[in-house]
């Protein structure tokens, strides 16, 4: 290099430049891609929130707007879970409002008044922009920029993180994915330089994930993990002393100001790891300064003895402090990741979750696509590399993929890790096959004029001189070897053959990621779109009509009973006081209303009075075809109660002789006396003008001699395509008559004798 | 029809006769007891037991144990019935009006038939009666739960129905014990002469990248999905046939994660082998002749696989060639 001339220097200095503008200019690119590829649902409905969870989120968040920071903290929300209440500023992580609303406050302070709502909607497309770019960075330190930019491209579009990301999915999870890649680049960082000032910053982006996401207990286990295994591997260095310290020392202090994880770093079992390996490398760093200062062999060997010893006596005591209960135990959901039956067996409520269900295969491939058979190519070069950040890689890697294919929600923790691997993966590829430094520069332009490819290509081409892989191996670097002059492809056509075929599978891969984010995770599940034979949309808005209507016409204190899937959604469109919501903090209370809503009018009635239920909100799908309702979710109801009441609600008795789960002439008695049953079905035949009806969800006939009966409560509301029933709970009977009587004398039964004789005497 | 009708009347009515002749108490049952109080019922003793009058309470498994029938249900019931009843032995030695007996259909034929069942395994508890009675009238029909504890489940419902307060002993399993403890030694003992040889092949890099990658490959092909579904091996198509895939998005057969794990395996490799192998190569003809032969490998088994997803998700529009 000492013979650069001058003219060599300025050209060499105008390419770095053209490089930063290519590499500036594809990242925009890539964030644009990012956040208009979660529009879709935007520009089909509205600026509308998503789902359930958001509902409770954008509810919070416009709490925090009104009413500031510390009564928000010591928020007691006495509108839902009545008559409990729930400590709702205690019992959440406040990290997705705080943000919202110190970006709502900015921008008035800017002079650019956005209503709190627009920018809920919007935060989770703006957070992927800004995953795509730390991914990027977390790459480049794994292999090289055009990894990182690949891999940029990939987090940007893939399914896997759409899917919990679209505009109007303003959940926890929205900006957590972004933290975690911010608290992994910044880990990385701090062992790679053995920084403090990295270390600390993990920390703090650490605190900021506690603040946001009950999931952050992942990068509790997975550092430590890391440390754990480098250790293992006998990489004990001062760097990762530094680094690992530093970051557990602050971010545990740090994360025991979140109200609601408060003691746990200290007291759960989830974060006993993270604590055993701090206590670990402490051991471990000792006994490597005294094998520095003193050099005698017995000594060392007494060393290694009282280490182990040590360990052992701490690892009893964890066993015995748990045991005395003063270590909490494994929390449920964590618990239920190893022993995969705990759930099934011991929490019912966890287990009915759909999202809590193991992964199949379909699913990983719709997430990831190609990136899912790219994923182990990069694990692979990566433990050939296997430098200590690598190790990172590939324990992530194994880790993640297990939890995705236990639970379908931990999906979104895998998917940032394919895609890192995938974008080595093809990086590597590119590596090999786009080298056209030693041939002529016109023809790698020629070969390779396809959109997608041809920025990248063309800055691997330049690029890789100025690239700095991963050091410290022991066989030479394998990124290192794809690139020197020895190693290349010869053949011009073996190039342009790979590079084609590779470049139209990402084509797909484009496409295959806007079809599934087009049709999958584009629905707001608030509103639901379906085509009319023509082709035309047509959509159901029975949500928003029913939630409307409670809004409108009912008092505004008014107390409705529903399943607790739909609390949130009660609270945040219809602004009224629930019984329980989708925040499963009463396993009880849950299973009051799971049996008031599976026994008989009878029993139900007294529950119902108790609780001071108002009206009763069901979802039927019997006359559209939906069949996410209630009918369906029902056995869960019936589980969870008996969980409580084994002795008045039993699951068989729903089941007809031959062990099936039927609603037609076929349903038991107890299935017919059901709350739900009668409150799906009522009048259900009138619809079809006194014939049997039919239920399109179950396809099967509700015959109209059977047709339920109500007697204690009365319809009040059944939204345009029946999917929202809402029922009015009667008060007592003014002169006292129990309600069957009532009811016979309100149809003039019981005066039939008399009126029979009148007519005589006419 | 009206023949075997007729035939099962004459028989119930001969047993009614022997049962009024003969009054059988509950020490006739107890005595018929096993080793494991487990009274093994055959059609010469089923009537004598199950008849009535009798001041005792009896639990008849109805079952189909023998291979033949492949009654998958009856061997999940049957080992926690037999948990039941020793556990009842070993407290109550002579019954205590509590006897547990199973019928297996090898040696009840006529009793299947005289209760007029056409499938097992059943449950009956026949409990205390004053009148003379036959086998099939005044018993309580059991209704079996999928589930994976059928000990509590009987259990509870004996103590729920009938008050027989059941405490279950487990046997201890001595075995098991044995077996754990000579594993730790043996493993200790390995350990002290082959520890070098065992930590060469611990640091063998290799290893590592089979591990990690076997387990990676398996985790996303829905491994676990079968682990915990216990989902079939394979299904059949209702003509005779198997099918390998079966439709839906969260639905899969085991031999589904066989079929797209070796996919994945395929496709990964030959992705490393591009970027790992050929370069390597000296001979530029080689060269060529692998990179086409590995190109046509991946967009085969690319294609193989979107075809198959496909077959999972039915309005899926894209595909690379229509082969498969």
């Amino acid at each position: 290099m000492a013979l650069v001339t001058g003219f060599q220097k300025s050209d060499r200095q105008l390419i770095d430049n053209a490089l930063l503008l290519l590499k500036v200019s594809t990242l925009i690119l890539v964030a644009g891609a990012a956040i208009s590829s979660r529009l879709f649902s935007v520009i089909r409905f509205e600026s509308i929130i998503h789902e359930f969870d958001p509902w409770f989120n954008y509810r919070a968040t416009k709490y925090l707007t009104e009413n500031g920071f510390y009564k928000f903290l010591n928020w007691f929300d006495d509108r839902t879970w009545y008559p409990l209440g729930r400590v709702t500023g205690g019992t959440l992580y406040p990290g997705l409002m705080v943000t919202s609303n110190v970006i709502h406050t900015v921008l008035r302070w800017f002079s650019l008044p956005i209503d709190i709502r627009n920018i809920c909607v919007m935060l989770a497309p703006a957070f992927s922009g800004l995953t795509a770019y730390v991914t990027y960075l977390f790459t480049t330190e794994m292999k090289n920029e055009t990894a990182g930019l690949l891999a940029a491209i990939f987090m940007g579009i893939a399914p896997g993180y759409i899917s919990r990301s679209v505009a109007g999915s303003y959940d926890n999870e929205a900006i957590a994915i972004t933290l975690l890649m911010v608290t992994f680049y910044f880990w990385i960082k701090a062992l790679k330089l053995g920084s403090a000032l990295w270390g600390g910053l993990t920390a703090l982006s650490y605190f900021y994930m506690v603040a946001a996401w009950g999931g952050y207990v992942f990068i509790t286990n997975m550092i430590p993990l890391h440390v754990f295994v480098l250790l293992l591997m006998g990489r004990y260095h001062s760097r990762i002393y530094v680094a690992y310290s530093s970051w557990y020392a602050i971010g545990t202090l740090a994360s025991m100001q979140i109200p609601f994880v408060g003691f746990l770093p200290i007291r759960s079992s989830d974060h006993m790891s993270a604590l055993g390996v701090f206590g670990l490398l402490q051991l471990v760093a000792f006994s490597d300064w005294i094998r520095s200062q003193v050099p005698s062999k017995q000594f060392k060997n007494l060393i290694i003895v009282a280490v182990l010893s040590i360990l052992a006596i701490s690892f009893a005591g964890l066993i015995g402090l748990t045991s005395a209960g003063v270590i909490a135990p494994w929390t449920g959901r964590f618990y239920s990741l190893w022993d995969t039956n705990y759930a099934k067996i011991h929490i019912p409520i966890i287990a009915s979750v759909s999202e809590h269900q193991p992964t199949a295969w379909p699913s990983f491939f719709f997430d990831n696509f190609m990136l899912i058979w790219l994923f182990p190519v990069g694990v692979y070069l990566c433990l050939r590399e296997l430098a200590d950040e690598h190790v990172f890689i590939i324990v992530y890697g194994v880790l993640a993929s297990y939890f995705a294919g236990v639970m379908v929600r931990l999906m979104l923790t895998l998917t940032p890790i394919v895609c890192v691997a995938a974008g080595i993966a093809v990086s590597s590829l590119l590596d090999v096959y786009a080298e056209f430094a030693i041939v002529e520069s016109d023809e790698a332009v020629e070969s390779t004029v396809n959109k997608g490819g041809d920025v990248l290509e063309e800055i691997d081409v330049t690029s890789s001189g100025t690239s700095t892989p991963g050091v410290s191996s022991e066989e030479g670097s394998i990124f290192k070897t794809l690139l020197s002059s020895n190693n290349t492809i010869k053949p011009l056509l073996a190039k342009a053959v790979v590079l084609i075929s590779f470049t139209s599978y990402l084509f797909l891969f484009v496409k295959h990621c806007t079809w599934v984010t087009s049709n999958a995770y584009s629905s707001p599940s608030v509103v639901l779109a379906s085509n009319l034979p023509d082709g035309s949309q047509f959509l159901i808005d029975d949500f928003r009509e029913a939630y409307y209507w409670l809004r409108m016409n009912t008092p505004e204190d008014a107390k409705i009973m529903s399943w607790w899937d739909y609390g949130y959604q009660i609270g945040g469109m219809a602004d009224r006081t629930t019984l329980v919501d989708n925040n499963t903090w009463n396993n009880t209370h849950i299973a009051t209303v799971g049996k008031a809503m599976s026994s008989s009018e009878e029993v139900a009635y007294p529950i119902l009075r108790q609780h001071d239920v108002d009206y009763i909100l069901v979802i039927f799908g019997g006359v559209i075809g939906f069949s996410g309702d209630d009918i369906n979710k029902f056995l869960w109801m019936v589980r969870i109660a008996e969980g409580i009441w084994p002795e008045e609600v039993k699951e068989r008795d729903f089941f007809t002789a031959s062990n099936q789960y039927r609603v037609d002439h076929e349903a038991t008695p107890t299935m017919r006396e059901s709350m739900m049953y009668k409150m799906s079905y009522y009048r259900f035949t009138d619809a079809f003008g006194g014939r049997d009806g039919h239920d399109r969800v179950r396809g099967q006939n509700i015959p109209a001699s059977m047709a339920p009966e109500l007697t204690t409560i009365e319809e009040a509301f059944t939204s345009e395509n029946w999917i929202v029933r809402i029922y009015k709970v009667k008060d007592l009977d003014n002169v006292g008559r129990d309600f069957p009587k009532a009811i016979k004398f309100d149809k003039g039964q019981t005066s039939k004798k008399k009126r029979s004789q009148t007519e005589l005497r006419l | 029809m009206t023949r075997l009708n007729f035939v099962a009347l004459l028989l119930s009515l001969v047993s009614i006769v022997l049962a009024v002749d003969t009054q059988y108490d509950a020490k006739y049952v107890n005595s018929l007891k096993d080793s494991s109080g487990i009274v093994r019922l055959t059609d010469a003793t089923f009537s004598r037991v199950v008849e009535g009058p009798r001041d005792y309470t009896v639990a008849v498994l109805l079952t189909a144990d023998s291979p033949k029938y492949g009654c998958q249900f009856c061997k999940i019931v049957g080992p926690p019935f037999e948990t039941i009843a020793s556990s009842w032995k070993q407290d109550h030695p002579n019954g205590d009006g509590l006897f547990f007996a199973v019928a297996d259909i090898a040696d009840t034929q006529g009793s299947f038939m005289q209760l007029g069942l056409t499938h097992a395994p059943n449950l009956y508890i026949y409990p205390p009666t004053e009148k003379p009675s036959t086998v099939d009238v005044g018993f309580d029909h059991y209704q079996f739960v999928p589930n994976e504890s059928q000990v509590k489940l009987i259990t509870e419902y004996l103590t729920r129905t009938y008050g027989f307060k059941i405490v279950i002993h487990e046997p201890f399993a001595w075995d098991r014990l044995f077996i754990t403890i000579g594993g730790i030694v043996l493993v200790l003992g390995i350990l002290k002469f082959a520890s070098g040889v065992i930590l060469s092949i611990l640091q063998k890099k290799q290893l590592w990248i089979a591990v990690s990658l076997v387990a990676i490959l398996m985790f996303t092909s829905g491994h676990m999905f079968n682990q915990i579904r216990k989902t079939p091996y394979i299904a059949g198509d209702g003509r005779g046939g198997v099918i390998y895939f079966v439709g839906g998005h969260s639905n899969q057969v085991a031999i589904e994660t066989q079929f797209i794990a070796v996919t994945y395996a395929i496709l990964a490799f030959a992705t490393i082998s591009l970027i790992v192998k050929v370069p390597r190569i000296e001979n530029p003809q080689v060269q060529m002749f692998s990179v086409s032969c590995l190109s046509v490998v991946i967009i085969l088994a690319f294609s193989f696989l979107l075809s198959k997803f496909q077959v999972k998700n039915g309005g899926y529009p894209f595909g690379i060639l229509d082969i498969f």
